[in-house]
């Protein structure tokens, strides 16, 4: 790090005039496929890119205009050299593997010298190939620093049949482009369809409830406005700060209010050349949370390979299930569903004061005690136990996870299934940036990190509305908004002022509902989210789609065991038998085991009823749900750790301290699960003759002495003492295979 | 006393491992406690080197053989104690009378020798049992520290107090100086006894939830 660091990086954005247009290759392609009527064998596009030196126009030109420095210019190059190897060697080849037809067709190859860069791609079976999917790959590699490059050359080389050698087709160097002409975007010459737009008050009525909802006026609740401004050679600009008809600049939160008029609020967006507004998370003044976001973005590799209308389908199909997951299995409030300009969906909802709480800095730490891995959750000050935006961020995510693992496989559109060859229906989303998985759907949540959302107003690229989604009435996705090219229609600015001006608006007169605490509460039972979130804590949102599908099931089921035991130990704790409202928790309880998928669940009600209504201490019952959970444990995930002690293992076990401490673990949990479950067997007196029960009276007697001597067994280290109690040891670990084979057996009779 | 320093050790372990929740008592062996107490501060305070404050909690208790201790400062220079439904908190404001304090304390847990002292940290069990028997001159009997019940209610090393308080869905008695026992030095030059007293107030009024919603419920039959 130096001084010129930062001075730097502005440097190189401003160098970023050029890109490369990869259309030639797209036609060369096309060509190929249309001319030869035996599709080819073999078929390797090669880039190569020369990567600028000193000497290169490029550097020239900043130097005579006086931007760059001569003692900067080897430090420029090396940092431009380091960008275009970053650039191009993301993890393409890692997320392509995942797909089976792609995988045995296709290998890729990035090189990257001090003087150049190349790429192979080479393709065998053309036939599992459309060439627009092959573009898609090739495009792939169009990233923005190769804009730096003197020259990007490509080769094109086929082989017709097996035998024969590949023979290039195409070779030529790529068209340089001014960066900006390339694209399209929304500009200064657009102003005034812009302002007609603004121009209709109810926009302004529309975005002001969205800025100051009901109850949250005051001026302590006020978030952050950014908005858009238009340029006239670039993309619009996010900017925080307007110039006011005073000729001050100031936060455009603290200029706008609830009470200003049309014309001055015009006024403003005249001045500015604002295109549209993004308010922000979080509170200016408390830094309080106050919306949460899940954001679907479709990846680029996809929008290439696909069309949009398929694209669509797909985007659709998702959001409408993980509504349905919303209202139906979490029991929340209809989302706000909005398009948001391009081809993606914004899910939204406003979060009330006291729903997410931080006192002493640990957010809603009732309901996060359970989850794994504390210690460092609570080192941890960013993690979602101290951190609020954390928190509703990973809550979101755990829904995401949630719908990417239950999605039918008939709810994604066929083509994508069959082109891209998907065995495992989690490999076409990811939940981070970050993810190795380059060309899923990011289901994307980092906007709840104090970050910003676009609210009723126009995408800087595409010129469209984000408009809401659903039906006011139904609360379904609006039928004619399934096609894409009516989407298109819709969210023109004309139409929409149209509409408002032949008086239909409640299709645009929805706002985000609220999530309350007691919502927050219901998302974090061991029935509903808790799991999930817990494979998300300990495996953190970026590898947590890379689960394979059996190691998946093991880690959910596993959670789901050891959450409901803890929660009902925690729960339990916590209520007083002397609480008037004990009925409603009572009734709480019975519905969280009735629902549950846990296999012991039925022996757990029956220890609550007795701690309810036969007086059963708190000790008695934590030692019986203890057993239970042990029980189940060792039923689904452990069977085999259920055999009995081999005679070779005996003299180890009682040398070795350590493992014979671990060994009496086992026998006291062992001899614990066999008494409650004998207990609970007993209950029903039919199941038990009178002489079974006077052989278990006697076992449990031997079996608490023998306990009792596991204690002192425990801390003993010397030789002698060891001696003295060989005897003991010998009866415990009979007694051990005596325990371990009866549990066998009933466990293994239940499975 | 043993020699050799392992069967000492394993004999501490025995002794938790057997430890039997013997806390039931009579009302009439607490009010003598109380009373031997109530005497001993009292005349500490007519020395006025040793400061104390006491109050009364309207809350009812059953009459349980327990009592809550809290040692505020790097050198303990406040004593914080609950027994029953009474709160002395026992400190000096300079430095140079803290054997003074020091002699008051140990004259109380002579008191409290078949009490059970719950705490919510390492830091009492290891300044009463292995700083303060090296520091008093009076006490020429160190074994009696040794035989003092002191038990840590922690749940695991370095747990919190206060998500040990949310984890029951109870809340924080309010703390002027927010949880921040660092600054209790800082206070102590500036003078600020009112503010570590409060911390001290707070401190042993959560324990004493988490002892009587947690660690009564989970040990008692």
């Amino acid at each position: 790090m130096n001084f010129y660091d930062t001075n730097l990086q502005y440097l190189m954005s401003d160098m970023l005039v050029y890109s490369y247009d990869f259309g030639p290759i797209k036609e060369a392609i096309k060509n190929i496929f249309e001319e030869i009527s035996t599709i080819p064998f073999e078929l390797v596009v090669i880039v190569i890119a020369k990567a600028p030196t000193i000497e290169s126009p490029l550097i020239q030109r900043f130097c005579e205009e006086g931007k760059l420095k001569s003692f900067q210019k080897k430090e420029v190059c090396v940092k431009i050299k380091e960008a275009i190897k970053g650039a191009l060697s993301n993890e393409l080849e890692s997320s392509l593997n995942r797909f089976s037809k792609i995988k045995k067709c296709s290998k890729i190859k990035v090189k990257s010298n001090f003087s150049e860069f190349r790429v192979k791609i080479s393709v065998h079976r053309l036939h599992s190939f459309s060439p627009k999917l092959l573009f898609a790959v090739i495009n792939h590699f169009n990233v923005d620093p190769l804009g730096y490059c003197d020259e990007v050359e490509t080769i094109v080389s086929v082989a017709r049949t097996e035998e024969s050698n590949l023979e290039p087709v195409f070779k030529e160097k790529l068209p340089k482009l001014p960066a900006v002409e390339s694209k399209k975007f929304v500009s200064l010459e657009d102003k005034e369809s812009v302002l007609d737009f603004f121009r209709c008050p109810e926009v302004k009525e529309i975005l002001f409830s969205h800025f100051f909802p009901r109850g949250l006026e005051n001026d302590r609740m006020r978030t952050e406005i950014t908005y858009d401004a238009l340029r006239g050679d670039v993309v619009a600009q996010k900017r925080r700060k307007v110039l006011l008809p005073s000729g001050e600049y100031e936060n455009l939160h603290d200029a706008i209010t609830p009470y200003i008029t049309h014309e001055k609020f015009l006024q403003i967006v005249d001045i500015n050349n604002i295109l549209g507004f993004y308010p922000s998370v979080r509170t200016a003044k408390t830094q309080e949370i106050v919306t949460a976001i899940i954001d679907i973005d479709v990846s680029s590799f996809l929008r290439t390979s696909f069309s949009p209308s398929i694209i669509w389908n797909l985007v659709i199909s998702l959001t409408e299930e993980i509504v349905k997951n919303l209202t139906t299995f979490l029991r929340l409030p209809t989302p706000l569903v909005v398009f948001s300009g391009s081809r993606g969906v914004h899910i939204t909802y406003r979060l009330a004061a006291d729903s997410v709480n931080s006192d002493f800095n640990y957010v809603n730490y009732s309901e996060l005690y359970l989850l794994p891995s504390q210690k460092s959750l609570v080192k941890n000050k960013n993690s979602l136990i101290h951190s609020k935006f954390t928190f509703v961020r990973s809550l979101m995510q755990a829904i995401l996870l949630y719908t990417a693992q239950n999605i039918p496989r008939e709810r994604i559109p066929k083509t994508i299934t069959e082109r891209l060859g998907i065995t495992r229906i989690m490999d076409l989303f990811t939940l981070s940036v970050f993810s190795r998985n380059k060309i899923g759907v990011l289901l994307d949540t980092s906007s709840n990190n104090s970050s910003v959302f676009r609210v009723f107003s126009i995408h800087p690229t595409t010129g469209l509305v984000s408009i809401p989604l659903l039906d006011p009435k139904t609360k379904k996705i609006r039928t004619e908004l399934k096609n894409y090219t009516n989407l298109k229609e819709a969210s023109k600015p004309e139409t929409i002022t149209k509409n408002l001006k032949a008086g239909i608006k409640e299709m645009y007169y929805q706002f985000p509902p609220e999530i309350t605490r007691d919502h927050i509460r219901y998302l974090l039972r061991p029935d509903t989210l808790l799991p999930t979130l817990s494979i998300i804590v300990r495996f953190s949102d970026r590898w947590a789609t890379e689960r394979s599908p059996w190691s998946m099931k093991f880690w959910l089921e596993m959670y789901q065991l050891n959450n409901f035991y803890d929660y009902l130990i925690a729960k339990m704790l916590s209520l007083e038998r002397s609480d008037r409202k004990i009925g409603i928790s009572y009734q709480e309880i019975v519905e969280l085991i009735d629902k549950s998928k846990v296999k012991t669940k039925k022996f757990a009600r029956e220890v609550i009823d007795d701690y309810f209504f036969r007086n059963l201490s708190f000790k008695a019952l934590k030692a019986r749900l203890d057993a239970f959970h042990d029980l189940d444990f060792y039923a689904s995930f452990k069977f085999t750790d259920l055999a009995a002690l081999p005679p070779e293992r005996f003299e180890r076990l009682f040398s070795n301290f350590r493992e014979r401490n671990l060994f009496f673990r086992k026998f006291t949990s062992f001899f614990n699960a066999t008494l409650v479950l004998l207990g609970q067997y007993s209950r029903e007196e039919s199941r038990i003759t009178p002489n079974a029960r006077q052989s278990l009276e006697l076992l449990s007697k031997r079996a608490r002495l023998l306990n009792e001597k596991v204690n002192l067994l425990k801390l003993a280290k010397e030789k002698e003492k060891k001696l003295m109690v060989k005897k003991d040891f010998v009866q415990i670990s009979c007694l051990f295979n005596l325990l371990s084979k009866f549990l066998q057996e009933v466990i293994g009779r239940a499975k | 006393m043993p020699n050799n320093n392992n069967e000492l050790k394993e004999e501490k372990e025995l002794r938790r491992l057997w430890i039997s929740f013997r806390l039931q008592g009579d009302l009439k062996e607490i009010k003598k406690a109380v009373s031997s107490i109530d005497s001993i501060v009292s005349s500490a305070k007519e020395g006025k080197k040793v400061r104390a404050r006491q109050f009364e909690l309207k809350e009812r208790f059953p009459p349980y053989k327990y009592a809550i201790i809290d040692l505020e400062g790097d050198a303990p220079k406040l004593f914080g104690l609950v027994v029953s439904n009474q709160v002395y908190q026992i400190f000096v404001t300079d430095e140079n009378y803290l054997l003074n304090l020091y002699e008051v304390v140990w004259k109380i847990l002579n008191e409290l020798i078949d009490f059970y002292l719950f705490t919510f940290s390492n830091y009492e069990t290891r300044f009463l049992k292995e700083i303060l028997p090296f520091k008093l001159k009076e006490a020429r009997d160190r074994t009696f520290f040794q035989f003092l019940k002191i038990v840590n209610i922690q749940r695991r090393d370095f747990e919190g107090l206060v998500p040990a308080l949310y984890s029951l869905n109870e809340s924080f008695y309010r703390d002027p100086l927010l949880r921040d026992s660092k600054k209790i030095e800082l206070h102590f030059k500036k003078k600020n006894y009112f503010l570590i007293l409060e911390h001290n107030k707070s401190c042993l009024l959560s324990t004493l939830k988490i002892v009587r919603k947690r660690y009564l419920k989970l040990n008692l039959i």
